[in-house]
């Protein structure tokens, strides 16, 4: 399962900040990650969750902040 | 009149005025308005003193003001700077005191930023707005007067400009920690565009992508290529780089022209898929190596459109290399997986020097030389020097030789160039060029250290996925406090996410910093 401990624990190892990351901070959209970082954190969610996002759900709508990626997992499990 | 960089898009407003210029987030302008609010700015532009350089820098988010203000300034007879807003204030100030600009286009998404950075340039008078605005935001910096633009008014003429003029100056790191501007001259912008609009015969039916970030020079080609034909470029959110793929689909794109890494990405987000562009008929990659596999992929993704490597730093004016992808062929003469940068444009001379300057035959790896048309006017801005190191004259050129930096061995079968790596400390992350001596020289301002080196970690599949900082110093810097102090001083995708702490550097016999014992620290 993928929990918000998870998700920001990745965030902190990839130069993110406690201090800027919120639930709700854009993580991509912002440049708070990059691209290829984004590509990581996708494969982290889908081990973590045990699921495979199909492409079209690859969207900043499902994936731009810690309560989005935590909603669509639990939308997806 | 002679023809200059803004020539087509004037031609095509007369042509097809009704029809879209542009589609971007906010909205679309036929070439009609696009020419009347361009116009405006122009209008505006010359009411003011210019600064002596005929250079006016532009802050903007890749939306519909971005292209207002860069057709506005090209109309008034100056070039144009663009700057973008990943860049920290203090980078900014920097560019546009090198440039000693009075006059800053912003929009309002841009505006703090912009008011922030002239704080602390004596040369800016006013910043004009490309959009509406509170006029009392000025407050923040009372040395600036925030001005509108003039009513959009009719069609404003363009000054007979030489064609030895600059059209435009880019940014790009420079090896120092200060960066530098590439000039480009009218005359050779113009060059290259009628070039390659001869070559993929672009027509007013075409939808070209404008990806690409305004300050790297590959934009230069997406939008004077699209509005030369009198077409309409497609511009989608700057800030949604996973939906790319989908864009491309849905807006039906014909032309696009990509880093590598773009595609890369595509790929890695399973958006890649055989037939997932089947509207796509011109394809070029550009910027930095394109691996054979992603080739292949991209072709199989857009079974209808040619694929192009396209090779070229800004100093040769967007690219003045190209080759097309064959799958069977391309592969085969492949050097490292990387496709050929392939032959130069007509009337441009590429050769391979060594160390000591001597012309090397085919099959033998040294430095990349480019001789054109376009080196005659080859230079940086206000920097005299760093020009005349890059320029080297050989006897039985006609011009002078550019020294790329990058190494090169040319096939002895067919005459085609591959890239196999740099020469120096720079390199391509994220399709952004970077000098590592840039950052170093952030890292030393910021912290009391003795040495800094980058080295980039992890690369997978010969692509940088990353950038470690090793600092040599007696203190410790926390991860977090490093990233966050030299996200101040240079843009986001130059900070090394990871630093390491060394009491001393590993040297190597000569002395140096041995940075391949740095990087087995990483293995």
């Amino acid at each position: 399962m993928i929990t918000k401990a998870k998700i920001l624990e990745f965030i902190i190892e990839n130069g993110g900040s406690t201090d800027r990351v919120e639930d709700d901070t854009p993580l991509f959209s912002s440049s708070l990650l990059d691209s290829f970082t984004m590509v990581s954190l996708i494969m982290v969610i889908e081990s973590e969750a045990d699921i495979t996002i199909p492409p079209e759900d690859i969207t900043l709508d499902n994936l731009d902040s810690i309560n989005a990626i935590l909603a669509y997992c639990e939308k997806s499990t | 009149m002679q023809e200059t960089l803004i020539s087509g898009f004037i031609r095509s407003a007369h042509a097809h005025g009704d029809q879209i210029a542009v589609s971007a987030p906010s909205g679309t302008y036929t070439y009609k308005e696009l020419y009347r609010r361009a116009s405006a700015i122009a209008a505006s532009l010359s009411e003011f003193k210019m600064a002596d350089s005929g250079l006016v820098p532009i802050l903007v988010e890749r939306d519909l003001s971005a292209f207002v203000g860069i057709l506005g300034i090209l109309l008034s007879g100056n070039g144009y700077v663009p700057i973008s807003g990943s860049f920290p204030p203090s980078r900014i100030a920097t560019i546009i005191s090198d440039i000693g600009a009075a006059t800053l286009l912003t929009d309002s998404a841009s505006l703090p930023l912009a008011l922030e950075a002239t704080s602390s340039c004596d040369s800016i008078a006013r910043i004009l707005m490309l959009d509406a605005v509170n006029l009392e935001s000025s407050a923040d910096n009372p040395d600036v007067d925030l001005v509108l633009p003039l009513e959009a008014s009719d069609n404003w003429m363009p000054l007979d400009v030489s064609p030895d003029a600059l059209a435009y100056v880019f940014y790009t790191s420079g090896s120092t920690g200060t960066p530098k501007g590439v000039k480009i001259t009218h005359n050779n912008i113009v060059r290259y565009i009628n070039y390659m609009s001869a070559r993929y015969e672009l027509t007013c039916s075409d939808r070209i992508l404008q990806i690409t970030d305004l300050t790297f020079d590959l934009s230069v080609f997406e939008q004077f290529m699209a509005w030369k034909a009198g077409c309409r470029l497609y511009v989608p959110s700057s800030r949604d780089k996973l939906g790319v793929a989908k864009f491309i689909k849905d807006s039906k794109i014909t032309t696009s022209l990509l880093t590598p890494s773009m595609a890369l990405l595509m790929r890695k987000l399973r958006q890649l898929e055989p037939g997932a562009f089947p509207d796509l008929l011109v394809s070029l990659f550009c910027g930095e190596a394109l691996h054979c596999d992603v080739a292949e992929a991209w072709a199989e993704a857009a079974p209808k459109s040619i694929v192009e490597n396209i090779y070229g730093p800004t100093e040769l004016v967007v690219s003045c290399m190209i080759h097309r992808w064959d799958s069977l062929y391309s592969k085969k003469i492949s050097i490292n997986n990387v496709v050929p940068i392939g032959q130069p444009h007509e009337d441009i001379d590429a050769l391979i020097i060594d160390e000591a300057g001597n012309i090397l035959p085919a099959g033998e790896l040294g430095e990349l030389l480019i001789s054109g048309p376009q080196t005659e006017a080859l230079g940086y801005w206000r920097n005299e020097e760093k020009t005349r190191e890059v320029l080297v004259e050989i006897p039985g050129y006609n011009f002078p030789c550019y020294k790329t930096g990058d190494l090169a061995i040319q096939n002895p079968q067919d005459g085609l160039f591959n890239w196999v790596g740099r020469a120096d400390q720079q390199i391509k992350y994220m399709g952004h060029r970077i000098e590592l001596g840039d950052i170093e020289a952030a890292i030393r301002r910021c912290f009391d250290c003795q040495q800094a080196a980058i080295v980039p970690w992890p690369i997978v599949d010969g692509q940088i996925m990353g950038l470690v900082a090793f600092v040599e110093a007696d203190i410790d810097i926390a991860n977090e406090r490093f990233v966050a102090t030299l996200s101040k001083e240079i843009p986001d995708y130059m900070v090394p996410k990871k630093v390491i702490i060394l009491d001393r550097f590993p040297v190597n016999t000569s002395g140096k910093v041995d940075r391949p014992k740095l990087k087995s620290q990483l293995v």
